[in-house]
């Protein structure tokens, strides 16, 4: 097989790949704002209910969130089990990301300080205007970077989708391995993941760049 | 008092300072609210009761019946496989196996496992090393010898109920390094890797119904005479309607990577792999039988030993 081959065909799991992760950041990145404002919440069953949650999906690994989502029903309650693999893998990965990115949007809107919302009232804007005109450019300003952090581990965490047998780039990438008794693909594989991640890098350095209006 | 349009477009009067309904929520520290105690207690008992029904949902749970489609679609063999300039190891451990079957030790394990005692060459009359005979077992020196398997493959390999390693190719390599004075242990590869873990040292041999492939022999690894005669077969659920190879034009088929299986429909059977819907890889055949018993795949293709004892084992 030659190189070219190669990277056609792991090019062709490059879209199932590309699937987990605009799909996962799109459900992932609203998600996570619900999660902080339960957490938030002043109503202490929900806030505690939400922190043990987000524990929960923090503290075991996504591997085995992507297997109970995937065989958990069919397991359990006799349930068939997804032909398109894609529900069950964003689901999973939607659920446990937003777990991270809640407490980072918990860390940013945390980190603003109270005389902002007091000068705010002063100047007499309701909670909702302070939240979203004054507090959130803050906030999406300051978390940026950490989220940029966790948009990286996603790209790379997409390879775990294998593990319910999802035939994403990776699979691809090990099944050309295998038959051809090659490292060269896991080479070609770190090279796309590179590449994707130095694009993610660009754009979140270009919003970074968008929202440096002033400096603090 | 003047009123001011403010930033917030709404029209309010200056001092209106409303700055008291903004709680902010400053907790007395070291206290924590009794609520909180007892509502961690009810998640608790809520969880344990969760873990509960999953434990009785395994157990009561009634399986799909499988079926194997009687049509043998291709024919390989099984041996063992051993790093390149390994051939001492082999030939020992071919001498003790050939000592195992004189004694008969070899028929008695066979007999244990009654899905595969059939296929065995070695009960058949084939001569099971190159040099039988002419290897002193008692010279073979004091070493540990590891073996490579597929904690996932039975009746060769696999967690038993006591959860220590069982299966027909454990039992045979232990009582072959028995015979040595070796030391047994025990690794399990990840099998897409394994001939790669096994030039890592990570183990001695490659140990666990594994196809003998041509592209192994050419890449220099020393292969051990052929133990167990074997064919891919297609394992469906038993109401699908699938009588034979032909009817899974269009039909998702499962393989687990890294197996003969896969290589078969990248090679021989290209045609038919071209004919499905979809040919999904699994990283373990337990798992590509789960697939199928949840209805995300039509098919597997899969070892026939591998395959029997995993339907006899669901009767």
């Amino acid at each position: 097989m030659t190189l070219t081959t190669m990277i056609q065909k792991m090019s062709e799991g490059l879209g199932n790949t590309c699937a987990i992760f605009f799909y996962t950041l799109l459900f992932a990145l609203p998600l996570g704002v619900v999660f902080a404002l339960l957490r938030m919440s002043k109503n202490i069953v929900i806030s505690k209910l939400t922190q043990l949650i987000v524990s929960v999906l923090r503290g075991t690994p996504l591997m085995l969130q992507l297997l109970a989502v995937t065989y958990g029903p069919y397991y359990l309650f006799g349930m068939s089990i997804s032909r398109n693999k894609l529900i069950p893998v964003v689901i999973a990965f939607s659920i446990n990301y937003a777990a991270y990115f809640s407490e980072i949007y918990r860390g940013g809107i945390e980190s603003i300080s109270v005389g902002q919302y007091e000068a705010a009232a002063i100047l007499g804007y309701s909670k909702a205007q302070t939240f979203i005109k004054i507090i959130l450019p803050q906030v999406i300003r300051r978390i940026l970077p950490s989220v940029t952090n966790e948009i990286v581990t996603l790209v790379k965490d997409t390879s775990i989708a294998f593990t319910v047998s999802y035939q994403e780039m990776f699979t691809i990438g090990k099944q050309i391995a295998n038959s051809q008794t090659s490292f060269m693909p896991f080479v070609v594989a770190g090279v796309f993941y590179y590449i994707f991640n130095a694009l993610v890098g660009f754009v979140m350095g270009r919003a970074e760049k968008a929202m440096s209006y002033y400096k603090q | 008092m003047q009123v001011y349009k403010t930033a917030g477009k709404s029209k309010k009067t200056l001092y209106n300072f409303n700055v008291i309904k903004y709680n902010y929520n400053i907790k007395k520290t070291g206290e924590i609210p009794k609520g909180v105690i007892r509502m961690k207690k009810i998640i608790a008992i809520m969880l344990a009761l969760l873990m509960l029904l999953a434990f009785a949902g395994c157990g009561k749970k009634e399986k799909a019946k499988l079926k194997i489609i009687n049509e043998e679609l291709g024919a390989e063999q099984y041996g063992i496989a051993f790093r390149s300039g390994d051939e001492e190891t082999c030939n020992y451990i071919e001498a003790a196996v050939a000592e195992l079957v004189r004694s008969g030790k070899y028929k008695e394990i066979a007999d244990k496992y009654p899905d595969i005692v059939n296929s065995l060459l070695f009960l058949n009359g084939t001569d099971v090393a190159k040099d039988d005979g002419a290897l002193d077992l008692s010279k073979a020196g004091s070493r540990t010898f590891i073996q490579g398997i597929d904690p996932e493959y039975p009746p060769f390999s696999y967690v038993g109920d006591d959860g220590e390693y069982a299966g027909f190719d454990v039992e045979i390599c232990k009582a072959a390094c028995d015979l040595l004075g070796w030391e047994h242990k025990i690794f399990g590869v990840n099998w897409d890797q394994k001939l790669i873990q096994l030039d890592a040292k990570e183990c001695d041999c490659v140990w666990a119904g594994m196809t003998i492939l041509d592209t192994m022999k050419e890449a220099g690894y020393v292969i051990s005479a052929p133990y167990f005669d074997n064919t891919q077969v297609v394992v469906v659920k038993d109401d699908s309607g699938i009588k034979s190879s032909k009817d899974l034009k269009g039909k998702v088929v499962a393989v687990q990577l890294g197996t003969s299986g896969e290589a078969l429909l990248n090679g021989d059977l290209k045609d038919l792999k071209d004919s499905f819907k979809e040919l999904v890889t699994c990283d373990s055949f337990l798992k590509c039988f789960t697939e199928l018993e949840g209805g995300a795949v039509d098919a597997v293709f899969v070892d026939y030993p591998v395959a029997k004892s995993y339907i006899a084992d669901k009767k």
